[in-house]
């Protein structure tokens, strides 16, 4: 299977030496290159590709600030000259970055990563993008800035989101960073098998619910993995019980 | 055993040791010339405390005025006026316990025979001078070792900025994106990775081997400056434009090396890398009224403590401030909306 790819890179040497590189890889097809975070943006949703090789430092932009603004994102390969920042935010979990000048060898291991993972989830990119309301999948992957600290996560991992001023706060495992998305835009995209609104502030994942519970007048509480509670408010209970009667 | 003692400690012993050796001795001559009675072992005894107490005040007071800081010459003196005033008050205190001990035998006209008194305090200052020579030689000891320290500090924050610099010379992410550039030249251009590749090697040298001059000719530096653009040319390709003019008359001018090359890194690395459609990058300089005025103007915009252009910025800085002290010069400010001027003023050096 082909692997759709996009070059992200301000440097045209810099893109021209990972065309060069990649073609010893045949089942990566090049869609196109963009020089700045603003273009690689449009052609992310132009082209819906499975996989960019992303350099971090870019005027404008950083490579993160591009990923923090996409719905989802698609799985990436960060390549960076020498950034002591950036290789600190990859503590958390990521994809696998690559420095410049790159090794072959070290390529080619980053993309076996790239298929293994394709090959699991898939297909991992929806599409969605902003100003694209396709929905998201339970695969899909979601980038996370909270200062600096990054996070890839997968939508299906997330137990829950929670509204705190103007972002969401994003629940998993033991992670709970600030998103810079607001609750209702997340709302729309998000796969309504999988996920329920509860009250106002608070979306839960299905998946991870291990109780329920009647509260007062008759609103709910669930009680989800790992013990956190949620309430579902009267308005939204009688939604919540049709759907678990399915 | 010995035990650490405090500053404080250490001088209520000496003290302590120093008062009660006088009253031996004292006690052992009039032993010795058989003049021993109760009444002077007595007066010998309260001398003692009475000499701790007036050179613990005399203690205070330098401390209190910060006396031991000033000039030699000035506490030389200052030493001799306080052995005479502690030696007369010292006597007149023991006057006063003659008195209060045998109210009735007790003669005020030995106040009246000046040679009685001279005598006295004479005896006396033997061992107020004693004390006195201690206490400022300990104290000018210890002025000594503090000016020593801190021109072991000074010089070693001299070594710590040019260490600074030198990291900010070989800026590792400039590195790597050259190098990076040239292997992608090498099968696209190989006669430019060529060229590419004696630019690094000359912009090495020189970052190896500046910290072993303290100045450089403005020429030296432009030189590298134009081997750095000429590898960032290669790099941002038709985003970075520049120009460099320099006056005849500055082409000597002595300037701290890397001065020029870091302040054009700055300009391209928080200006124009951070533009999406690039920028220019002027250098100019002249002189003027015997002082080089060096201007560096960048696309971009200032934004003071963003990032980290801060450390750059006040590394220079303390440079300037360390060779030239308060003769030279370094602003940096927007000149309107798009370009950011550097303007270092650069004074004849005088080693």
């Amino acid at each position: 299977m082909n692997i759709r790819t996009l070059l992200i890179d301000d440097e045209d040497l810099s893109r021209q030496e990972m065309r060069h590189l990649l073609s010893d890889f045949p089942d990566i097809q090049i869609v196109d290159e963009a020089a700045n975070a603003n273009e690689a943006l449009n052609k992310i949703r132009q082209h819906r590709p499975d996989l960019i090789f992303l350099d971090i430092n870019m005027p404008g932009k950083s490579g993160f600030d591009l990923l923090a603004e996409l719905d989802e994102s698609p799985r990436v390969v960060f390549v960076t000259a020498y950034d002591e920042f950036a290789v600190r935010a990859f503590e958390a979990n990521a994809l696998d970055y690559l420095l410049k000048p790159v090794r072959p060898e070290r390529l080619g291991k980053a993309l076996e990563t790239v298929r293994e993972a394709i090959a699991t989830h898939n297909p991992a990119f929806s599409g969605a993008t902003p100003g694209r309301t396709a929905q998201l999948l339970p695969d899909s992957q979601v980038f996370i800035k909270d200062g600096e600290k990054c996070y890839f996560v997968r939508l299906a991992d997330i137990f829950l989101f929670e509204s705190e001023d103007n972002y969401v706060r994003v629940h998993f495992g033991a992670e709970k960073p600030l998103h810079r998305k607001s609750l209702n835009m997340l709302e729309e995209k998000l796969p309504p098998e999988l996920f329920f609104r509860a009250n106002r502030q608070q979306i839960f994942n299905l998946s991870f619910v291990t109780g329920i519970e009647p509260f007062f007048n008759g609103s709910l509480r669930v009680t989800l993995r790992g013990g956190i509670r949620v309430e579902i408010s009267v308005r939204r209970a009688g939604e919540f019980k049709e759907r678990l009667s399915l | 055993m010995f035990v650490a003692l405090s500053k404080t400690q250490a001088y209520w012993l000496c003290q302590v040791f120093g008062w009660g050796a006088f009253v031996v001795y004292e006690l052992v001559n009039y032993v010795g010339l058989g003049m021993f009675n109760l009444e002077n072992a007595l007066l010998i005894s309260l001398a003692a405390p009475l000499g701790i107490g007036f050179t613990h005040a005399y203690r205070a007071v330098v401390m209190r005025w910060r006396l031991l800081e000033i000039p030699f010459l000035k506490m030389s003196l200052l030493a001799l006026v306080a052995v005479f005033t502690l030696s007369l008050l010292l006597f007149l205190a023991l006057l006063l316990v003659e008195w209060a001990l045998q109210p009735g035998q007790f003669n005020w006209l030995v106040l009246t025979t000046p040679k009685y008194v001279f005598m006295s305090v004479l005896n006396w200052s033997r061992y107020v001078f004693v004390w006195v020579l201690i206490y400022h030689l300990y104290g000018l000891m210890e002025r000594v070792n503090r000016s020593r320290l801190e021109q072991l500090s000074y010089e070693n924050q001299l070594k710590n900025v040019e260490l600074q610099n030198l990291k900010a010379q070989l800026n590792p992410h400039f590195l790597f994106n050259a190098l990076n550039s040239v292997k992608a030249l090498t099968h696209s251009d190989p006669r430019r990775a060529g060229d590419a590749v004696t630019l690094l090697s000359d912009l090495l040298r020189y970052s190896l081997n500046y910290e072993k001059q303290t100045v450089v000719p403005l020429s030296d530096e432009v030189a590298i400056v134009r081997d750095y653009l000429g590898l960032e040319k290669i790099r941002f390709n038709h985003r970075l434009e520049y120009t460099i003019e320099v006056e005849a008359s500055a082409n000597q001018w002595p300037i701290p090396p890397v001065l020029l090359v870091t302040l054009a890194e700055n300009a391209i690395k928080h200006g124009i890398a951070q533009m999406i459609n690039g920028g220019v990058l002027r250098i100019y300089a002249a002189v003027k009224n015997d002082s080089l005025t060096l201007v560096v103007s960048n696309t971009g915009q200032y934004h003071p403590n963003v990032d980290r252009q801060g450390i750059g910025l006040a590394n220079i800085r303390r440079r300037l401030e360390m060779l030239y002290g308060a003769k030279a010069s370094f602003v940096i400010c927007n000149e309107n909306n798009e370009t950011v001027v550097a303007t270092a003023q650069i004074p004849a050096f005088s080693a």
